[in-house]
Formats: structure tokens, C-alpha cells, sequence
């Protein structure tokens, strides 16, 4: 009998169907005034010399420190699952990356020191060591705060020089970090949370992914198809030109310069002149971009798709980026 | 032959051996907990006919024990055919029966516990609604295309284990195949860094690309688990469509386009989907003046099941667990609020159809020993009036 029903519980594909999970901004909007989550803000004091490069897929904002001959470090702030307790493997991780042997917990721990990051305590650690055989050498300064949202890691990386000269003013940006709550008036007002803005009525809503606001599905063309991403900043993170220029790396483009941008940049909004369009192309794949300054944050938009299905949503998409959220 | 047999089965002393058997393996077993961890131990010496034994950097392994299983199913052969062999049909042995029933009662219960139970949680913060629970341990590898109802997704749902067997994964419902590259049984999956990660990425397509992959041991401890990754090729009938890195860490779905169809996938905790929706109202969570040790967990929780016409509001806390369409759902955990968050509550929800059954046989033998004794003073009593 233990045997039968041991076989019983044998795993094996599943087909089933359920209901679609919701995307969050559609989840939020459903749970009443006032049960918004208000999402992090971060804001810093920017030390002399060091230049945003603006958030990626992988960090929630990056900065470079330009040195001597061409040599640079760069700083990342950076969310991962909550690590907490789980010291050793963190700093094994970055030993491993910079091929040192790994070390013993007491060892490990031995390595940290005190360090205040937005008035909230957390550990820094100090490694130099060669990602490869050839390699110069790296120095990689790393902060840890864990929080219940995740543990937060804040690096200074690169050249050994120049991470020694920025150390003092790395951990004087730590002191400057503030991560405040995004404020939800409308929430306290009692107003519906949902983005109150012009959304076509034939784009389909998506699960925003990291880092966006929310994602829209623009109509099909035949096999053509193009998608809608709206992120939101505290900063312009990095200048119009750092995001043209992403922007086309995005698209396959080469680079443009300070000079090119006069020519690829259009206003968006005569109610709002900050608020610029950027439209580039390169064989069937087009990308219309549109960076809006509101309220002190920065919102981007980016339709990005084939070209056929991109042209005939531009009306629509401009329409949308000027719409207040 | 035969007799021989019977005879051993039924004999008392294969009892004795099963009995003793037990508690040397409770024993061990519990002593490996702490270097095997609760649920490897559990599977290795309980939830096992054999107790294996394999040797440092070997590849077989022998038997040195019987488990769990094994012994419990001699048990209770043996009490069923000594049962049988000395059955009378009598009052006198009434009392008998009725524990011996409980006492096999007990051990299949706890065989259908073991083999049917299933331990899942909810976790939400407050305002979030959830129709399904998720595996503390398993996790799934799920491909969803839109359903007939475009309100629903057809899902596909390859188990952890087959990735383990790093093989090639074929289902009807798929336009391509799964072709398991690499598998990691836990793992942390992290961005890339800038100059330091100079190897080549993981995955040659999604979010694989901008990752790196780094393995560690598997997990042992009560409050860790694996976070497994795999890098999986998909394989369409025209040929490849590239690798991709799927791990619980990536947080998100991928997407592949084929065809006029959307496919998105994710290797994420396993899911228990369920026909009614749960939302976090309120959480209370309170510490003895002083301390910080909890005095109150509480969540206040709405049901909402449209088959049932149903839409009430339930509170969850330490010994009152909601009970509701076969689940128990008990106050696990709580995560405070942040700037960053809002309050966070964990639900353990457990499925155990067999959940009444120790209950039902304790009584039954309390019960049969009750009346066995009560026979025994009937006719003590008796013989002393007569004497």
C-alpha cells in the first residue's frame, strides 16, 4: 500500500489554466485610497567630480569617476533578495570576483566596518585583488544595509588610485543617501491612486517590469508589434545626451556627440518646454522617446517596437507622454 | 513454508524488532536534522523504505537501515495479521478490536498525512490580494501562452526535479522544446559589474545577458532555501532560439515570441492556485513592553469566493488559524513597514485531508482500553461479591 501510494506522489508536468496575475499598478489601484506602496525615492548629494550615468536594468543609479589616463571607477546602487545573515557568502561573492580565496566566516565578518548610509547603519567592506590573470588590479569598496524590502549595496569600483582617493568622499555620499517614501497626497486625500492619465483605449496594460511604471501593448500590425515603457526618476539621471545615447544603443545605433542632439531632439509639450521627443530608427525597428519633467521627478516614456507598428501610435503616444499621471 | 511465515508475521516479536527498529531511527534521525537539515533528514530517514549510506565521493550508495516507511508497513501487516490469526468475535474482546483499530488507525493516518499533506504560504503586504499559495521548498519552471479566456493563462508547469536531470523537456502543449544546460540547486543570481565580470554571460538571450550566475550549497538550515537557476535552451522545430537564464531571483517573466503567440516563462516558487482570493486588510503586529519579543501577530484578511456568494472579513492569529475549503491558514511571519514597504504578513497554509484522523484514533484506542478495563472490573467485582 506505501508503495502504491508512494508512486502517487510522483511529480509530473502540470497543464492547467488560471487567472492572469494583475499587473501592480492595475493590483494597487484596486486596493482603496491610502494602500498604495509608496515606492522608494532615492536622492544623494552628488560629490565633486562624479558624474551620473543613470539607473540600468541592473542598479537603481550608477555614477563614474573619471582619473588619470583614461582610468575611471564607477559607483552602483544596487537591490538584491534579502541577504541578510548570509555575510560570508556576500563578501565570498565579491572575493571570487576579484580572484581572492575564499574566506573563513570569522575572517569574513573580521572585514566589516560600521559605516552610516542615510542615517541607517550598515557594513562596509574594503577588497583589492585581479579579476583575471592579466588584469590591473581592482578595488572594490561595498556598503550593505539590509532592510526588509531587500539588502541594499552600494560599490565603488575600479582602478586601486583613484577608489583610494574617492573612498572619503564615497562614504561622505553614503551619509547623503536619503530614501524617502514617494509622498502619496493623493492617497491621503482620499483619491484613487491610479495614474489618472490618457492611457489609448486600444493599448493593453502589461506586468511593469524593474524599474517601470508601467508597460502598455500597442495593436498589432500583422507580425509587427511594438511596446510602451514608462519609468519614473527622481533625476534626469544623467542628461538628455546619456539617454539619447542609451536609447540608441538600445536600437543598434552608433553614439552621437553634444552637437548632434540640437538636430535629434524635438519639444514635446509647449505647456511644459523641458519636455523633449526623441524619435530614431534603424532598419524596421523604431524607438520614440520622450523625457517629461514633473513635479521635480523625471518621467520617461519609450515606445520601442517594429516601425509599422510604431508610426501609427505616435499621435496616441505623444498624446500620452503629455498627459498629467 | 507458509506456516513459517505466518508465523513470523504474526509474532510478537516482529513487534518488538519494529518497535525498537523505530526508536533507534527517531533517534538518529533527529540527530541528523542538525547536518542534514529538517527536510533532508526527513526524506532520508523517515519517508524512505532504506536508509542509505553513500560514501564521501562515491556514486552508489547501500542500505544500512530500514526507514520510515518499511517500518511502519511491517507494523502494520503485523498487527493486522496477528489481529486476524487470533480474532475472536466475542464482548470480552470488544475492547481489544477497538484499540487495535485506533492503533491501525494511527498508522495509516499518519502514512496519508506524510504522503497527501501539503505545506504552502501566502505572502502579501497589506492591500494585496492572492488566489494562490506558494511552496516554501519547491519551486516550478511555468511556461504561460493567454487561455481560451483571455482573463486566464494556460500554464505549463515543469517540475524542479526534471531540471535536476539536466535533460531535454518535451510537451505536447510547447511549440519548442527545453533543453536543461545547467542546473543550480541554489544560487545567487546577481547584475552584472562593470570591469570585474569579464566572463562571458550565462545566457545568450533575456535577462541572462546582464546577470552572473554564482553557485552555492545546497541549503540545509529551517529558515533558508534553495534558490535554484537553470540555463535552458529553447529549441523550436526550425532550430535554436537561443539560452536564457531562468532562477527565482530574476523576479519577472520572460517573453518569447512564436508565431502570433506570446509564451512567458519563469522558474519561480511553486504555486497552489485556489478557488477563492484572500486580501491582506491589516496586520497588527505587537512586542512586550521593552523588548522585542512579539507578543501579537494578527492579520486581518478578506475572503472573497464568488462560488459561494461569500465576501467576508477574518482575523489570524497565534492559535486561531482560518480554516476554510480543506486549508488551515496560520500566522507565520510578519515584515514591519518600511519607507520603502508596507507591512508584509506571511500565512502558512496547509492542506491535510487526513488532519482528523490521530484525533479519531486516539479516541478509538482510549476508548477500546476504557472498555477493555471496564470488562476486567466487571469480573473482578463479580468474583469478589461471589467469593
Amino acid at each position: 500500500m506505501a508503495w502504491l501510494l508512494a508512486g502517487c506522489g510522483k511529480e509530473a508536468i502540470r497543464v492547467y489554466t488560471a487567472p492572469k496575475d494583475k499587473p501592480p499598478t492595475q493590483q494597487m489601484a484596486e486596493q482603496g485610497p491610502g494602500k498604495r506602496p509608496p515606492p522608494a525615492h532615492l536622492s544623494w548629494q552628488l560629490p565633486k567630480g562624479w558624474k551620473e550615468t543613470g539607473p540600468s536594468q541592473l542598479s537603481l543609479a550608477s555614477f563614474s569617476i573619471p582619473g588619470g589616463n583614461g582610468q575611471e571607477a564607477q559607483v552602483s546602487i544596487t537591490r538584491l533578495g534579502l541577504l541578510a545573515g548570509r555575510d560570508t557568502m556576500i563578501v565570498n561573492m565579491w572575493r571570487e570576483q576579484l580572484g581572492l580565496e575564499p574566506a573563513s566566516s570569522e575572517d569574513a565578518v573580521r572585514q566589516f566596518q560600521p559605516v552610516e548610509v542615510g542615517g541607517e547603519k550598515g557594513s562596509l567592506f574594503d577588497l583589492t585583488g585581479k579579476p583575471g590573470k592579466d588584469a590591473e588590479p581592482v578595488r572594490i569598496v561595498t556598503a550593505m544595509v539590509h532592510r526588509p524590502d531587500g539588502s541594499w549595496f552600494y560599490k565603488l569600483s575600479g582602478d586601486a588610485t583613484i577608489v583610494e582617493a574617492e573612498k572619503p568622499a564615497f562614504i561622505e555620499f553614503l551619509k547623503s543617501m536619503q530614501m524617502k517614501a514617494e509622498p502619496v497626497e493623493t492617497a491621503a486625500a482620499g483619491e484613487q491612486p491610479k495614474p489618472k492619465w490618457r492611457v489609448p483605449g486600444e493599448w493593453k496594460e502589461l506586468p511593469a517590469g524593474q524599474m517601470q511604471v508601467a508597460k502598455f501593448a500597442t495593436p498589432e500590425r500583422g507580425s509587427a508589434h511594438a511596446e510602451v515603457f514608462v519609468s519614473v526618476f527622481p533625476s534626469d539621471t544623467g542628461g538628455t545626451l546619456a539617454n539619447v545615447n542609451r536609447w540608441r544603443r538600445q536600437l543598434g545605433l552608433a553614439e552621437v556627440t553634444d552637437q548632434d542632439l540640437t538636430s535629434l531632439v524635438k519639444p514635446l509639450d509647449p505647456a511644459n518646454p523641458e519636455a523633449m521627443l526623441v524619435e530614431l530608427t534603424n532598419s524596421n525597428k523604431k524607438l520614440l522617446g520622450a523625457i517629461v519633467p514633473r513635479g521635480g521627478s523625471y518621467w520617461f516614456y519609450k515606445l520601442l517596437g517594429d516601425s509599422e507598428a510604431v508610426v501609427p501610435e505616435k499621435e496616441a503616444f505623444v498624446a500620452f507622454a503629455k498627459s498629467n499621471p | 513454508m507458509l506456516d513459517r511465515f505466518i508465523k513470523i508475521i504474526t509474532s510478537l516479536r516482529l513487534t518488538v524488532i519494529c518497535l525498537s527498529c523505530a526508536l533507534v531511527l527517531v533517534f538518529f534521525g533527529t540527530l541528523a536534522q542538525v547536518n542534514e537539515g529538517l527536510y533532508l533528514a526527513q526524506n532520508r530517514w523517515f519517508r524512505s523504505f532504506f536508509v542509505l549510506w553513500e560514501p564521501e565521493g562515491g556514486s552508489w550508495r547501500v542500505p544500512i537501515f530500514p526507514g520510515g516507511y518499511l517500518i511502519g508497513t511491517v507494523l502494520l501487516v503485523n498487527l493486522l495479521a496477528a489481529h486476524l490469526k487470533r480474532f475472536q468475535l466475542s464482548w470480552k474482546k470488544l475492547g481489544i478490536h477497538i484499540t487495535h483499530a485506533g492503533i491501525i488507525l494511527l498508522l495509516v493516518g499518519q502514512l496519508t498525512t506524510d504522503l497527501l499533506s501539503k505545506e504552502t504560504q501566502m505572502r502579501f503586504v497589506e492591500g494585496e490580494t492572492r488566489n494562490y499559495t506558494e511552496s516554501a521548498q519547491k519551486n516550478e519552471l511555468v511556461f504561460m501562452t493567454d487561455a481560451a479566456n483571455t482573463a486566464e493563462d494556460e500554464i505549463i508547469s515543469l517540475p524542479e526535479s526534471l531540471l535536476k536531470s539536466e535533460t531535454e523537456i518535451q510537451q505536447d502543449k510547447l511549440p519548442f522544446r527545453a533543453r536543461v544546460k545547467k542546473y543550480y540547486i541554489n544560487s545567487i543570481v546577481r547584475p552584472r559589474g562593470p570591469m570585474v565580470d569579464t566572463d562571458p554571460p550565462p545566457a545568450s538571450k533575456g535577462l541572462g545577458t546582464q546577470r552572473v550566475v554564482q553557485p552555492l550549497s545546497e541549503a540545509k538550515s529551517m529558515d533558508e532555501r534553495n534558490m535554484p537557476a537553470a540555463i535552458i535552451e529553447l529549441i523550436a522545430p526550425q532550430g535554436s532560439l537561443g539560452t536564457w537564464l531562468v532562477s527565482p531571483w530574476l523576479g519577472e517573466t520572460q517573453e518569447l515570441k512564436l508565431g502570433n503567440k506570446t509564451w512567458r516563462f519563469a522558474f519561480r516558487f511553486e504555486r497552489v492556485y485556489t478557488p477563492f482570493s484572500v486580501q491582506l486588510l491589516k496586520t497588527t503586529h505587537e512586542v512586550y513592553r521593552g523588548t522585542e519579543k512579539p507578543k501579537n501577530f494578527q492579520s486581518r484578511i478578506r475572503v472573497e469566493n464568488p462560488a459561494r456568494h461569500e465576501n467576508r472579513e477574518v482575523d489570524i492569529y497565534m492559535n486561531n488559524p482560518l480554516r476554510y475549503e480543506g486549508l488551515t491558514f496560520y500566522q507565520y511571519q510578519m515584515v514591519d513597514a518600511s519607507p520603502s514597504t508596507l507591512p508584509t504578513s506571511i500565512l502558512q497554509v496547509v492542506k491535510n485531508p487526513s488532519w482528523l484522523t490521530p484525533y479519531v484514533g486516539c479516541g478509538l484506542v482510549a476508548a477500546g482500553l476504557l472498555v477493555q478495563f471496564m470488562f476486567h472490573l466487571a469480573g473482578f467485582i463479580k468474583k469478589r461479591r461471589f467469593a
